[in-house]
């Protein structure tokens, strides 16, 4: 973006590259107001919906990218459309509902009128009232339509993005990322089972690398810790694709018992135990050994597959200092009463009030305060080296650190 | 319910509203002091039913819940969970409970609504309404009357929570 000023020349990354992050970046509104226009409004696709949601014609669903309100709906031709929730006449925001179903969408305001598509199909008073006003001759509504996004579906996923030179979906994920994408959505219809939605006061990359940074869940989080779900012991491996954009933390469930690497995990504790069982029951039902795989797709995805919970986290920004996490959980529309309770069980780990993510959205907003008091101060990313490459275990911080790498190529900080 | 209120009533009826609104202040008591949330299982039955359901998913109907627990034993891992495995900053909850409405059932249960708003207080911060809702509760009188939850059903009016949930509602 040519018209967009260059960042405040006080705000210069160290001379270490990525191993250092920069706290101006958690904490600018300038910084912030780039993002917006180079990620969120960029050739990116951003999560959206899933198929399940906006299952017959007109169905709507009102989400976001980034921090902009939009509305993706199932046309009368089946296809999925999408479009910002800002009237063309006035900016009023003409949806204020999360769903629902629609043959058209009407601001209330004025009442101008937009199909499924977008399109401005009705003006009132347009030809003046007893030929008094009224729109110009020369008002088209085609040229005033509601600002459209394109629209991407894989195997019940839709995704978004503002700009139209957005690459085709299985090229943007590349084939490793795609690979794990498709070990959830495999092509079978998914089934919602309800949300869940929190407002954290911290900025949203703070969310991004907690699940690029496997080496805080061997220590942060007693539950993952104790009952053997995330450990820095068990197999694991930490994946990107060729940009470093995208990652996946793998990892396969150890058993719950003691290994001298535990002294490093004050976590660890020997003596808990669960008073019902229930809630740790876990069945396996993908291909392959890996038990967890927690992907993020950018810039505002993780796909969430631990045991048997599965939910997509869409990421929603609100200034500098703030972020929503939607938290979509699903199953499959085939799975048997025993597995929806089984999911709704496990689903206690996660989510606002999860066993492992309320450490999660606690320490983020540690963080942002922290953060906050010191912007010229920067963050240390060593663990495992300085490179950004693939690892065959977790005890490194190196998507966190390719992560970074692809963000300063984009926003030119 | 037959739409108005009338100042005599059956005083069977006024026993059974003081005995409740005293059942909720205990639970009350339990939910808003970290040094009594052992208690807190101990005023649900066995099998007792416990969620917090955000509005959404209650007008749905999907199943989701922020907290689900089906057991006393499920209660005593999520109060574990509070009082020593998770970590989040230290704060004061305070519930009010209001509203009561109860009904006798006709297996013997009683059937509660109740409205409820929850303030939370954390360090650097003013307090602030953490949520407001419908419990949507069914007790249980045990044979020597004393009252238990047979099923605790908070419905939040907001779908939106601010960053963690953490003690009981």
């Amino acid at each position: 973006m040519d018209e967009m000023a260059r960042p405040n020349p006080d705000r210069v990354w160290s001379d270490e590259g990525y191993s250092r992050v920069p706290y101006w970046l958690y904490t600018d509104q300038e910084i912030y107001d780039r993002e917006q226009a180079l990620i969120f409004q960029g050739p990116f696709w951003s999560y959206v919906a899933l198929s399940a949601e906006i299952a017959e014609p007109g169905d709507f669903k009102r989400t976001f990218i980034g921090d902009r309100s939009v509305v993706v709906v199932r046309g009368e031709d089946g296809a999925i459309h999408g479009f910002e929730n800002r009237c063309a006449h006035r900016g009023v925001q003409f949806c204020r509902a999360h769903r629902g179903r629609a043959k058209d969408f009407m601001c209330p305001y004025h009442q101008w009128t937009y199909d499924l598509e977008g399109n401005l199909i009705g003006v009132p008073f347009r030809r003046g009232v007893k030929r008094q006003g009224g729109m110009p001759k020369a008002f088209d509504p085609k040229d005033h339509g509601l600002r459209k996004l394109r629209t991407a579906e894989r195997h019940g996923v839709v995704f978004a993005s503002f700009d139209p030179a957005v690459p085709p979906l299985e090229e943007y994920l590349g084939e490793a990322m795609l690979g794990y994408f498709d070990r959830v959505f495999d092509g079978r219809e998914l089934k919602v089972l309800g949300y869940q939605r929190q407002r954290t006061p911290a900025n949203w990359k703070l969310m991004f690398e907690n699940i690029k940074d496997p080496y805080h869940a061997s220590l942060l989080h007693v539950f993952l810790v104790t009952f053997g779900l995330f450990r820095a012991d068990n197999e694991s491996s930490v994946e990107m694709d060729a940009t470093g954009r995208h990652a996946v933390l793998v990892s396969r469930k150890g058993d719950q018992k003691k290994t001298d690497d535990l002294s490093d995990m004050k976590s660890f504790r020997e003596s808990l135990k669960l008073n019902d069982m229930r809630l740790l029951d876990p069945v396996r039902e993908f291909p392959g050994t890996a038990t967890v795989v927690m992907q993020t797709l950018w810039p505002n995805l993780i796909v969430q597959q631990q045991s048997n919970t599965l939910a997509m986290r869409q990421l929603v920004t609100r200034g500098p200092d703030a972020f929503d996490l939607i938290w979509t959980f699903f199953g499959y529309a085939d799975d048997d009463e025993a597995m929806v309770t089984r999911r709704l069980r496990q689903a206690n780990l996660m989510g606002p009030a999860g066993f492992v993510s309320v450490d999660d959205s606690e320490v983020m907003e540690f963080s942002q305060v922290g953060i906050a008091q010191a912007p010229q101060a920067c963050g240390v990313l060593e663990m495992g080296g300085h490179d950004t490459e693939d690892t065959p275990h977790m005890v490194t911080e190196s998507a966190i650190r390719a992560f970074y790498k692809y963000y300063r190529e984009i926003m030119g900080v | 319910m037959d739409g108005s209120t009338q100042l005599a009533g059956p005083s069977g009826d006024l026993a059974l509203r003081v005995a409740v609104e005293d059942f909720y202040t205990r639970y009350v008591e339990a939910a808003n002091e970290p040094d009594a949330l052992d208690t807190w299982p101990e005023l649900f039955v066995e099998d007792g039913q416990y969620r917090v359901v955000p509005q959404e998913n209650w007008k749905q109907g999907w199943p989701l819940a922020l907290v689900r627990a089906e057991s006393r034993g499920m209660l005593k891992d999520r109060a574990a969970a509070t009082r020593g495995i998770n970590t989040y900053t230290p704060r004061t909850m305070r519930h009010l409970v209001s509203n009561i409405r109860c009904t006798r059932r006709r297996d013997g249960d009683i059937d509660v609504r109740a409205h409820f708003l929850v303030v939370e207080t954390m360090i650097d911060e003013p307090s602030r309404v953490f949520a407001s809702g419908l419990y949507v509760d069914r007790l249980a009188e045990e044979g020597n009357g004393r009252l238990r939850l047979r099923e605790h059903v908070v419905v939040l009016d907001n779908d939106l929570v601010p960053n963690s949930l953490v003690y009981p509602l």
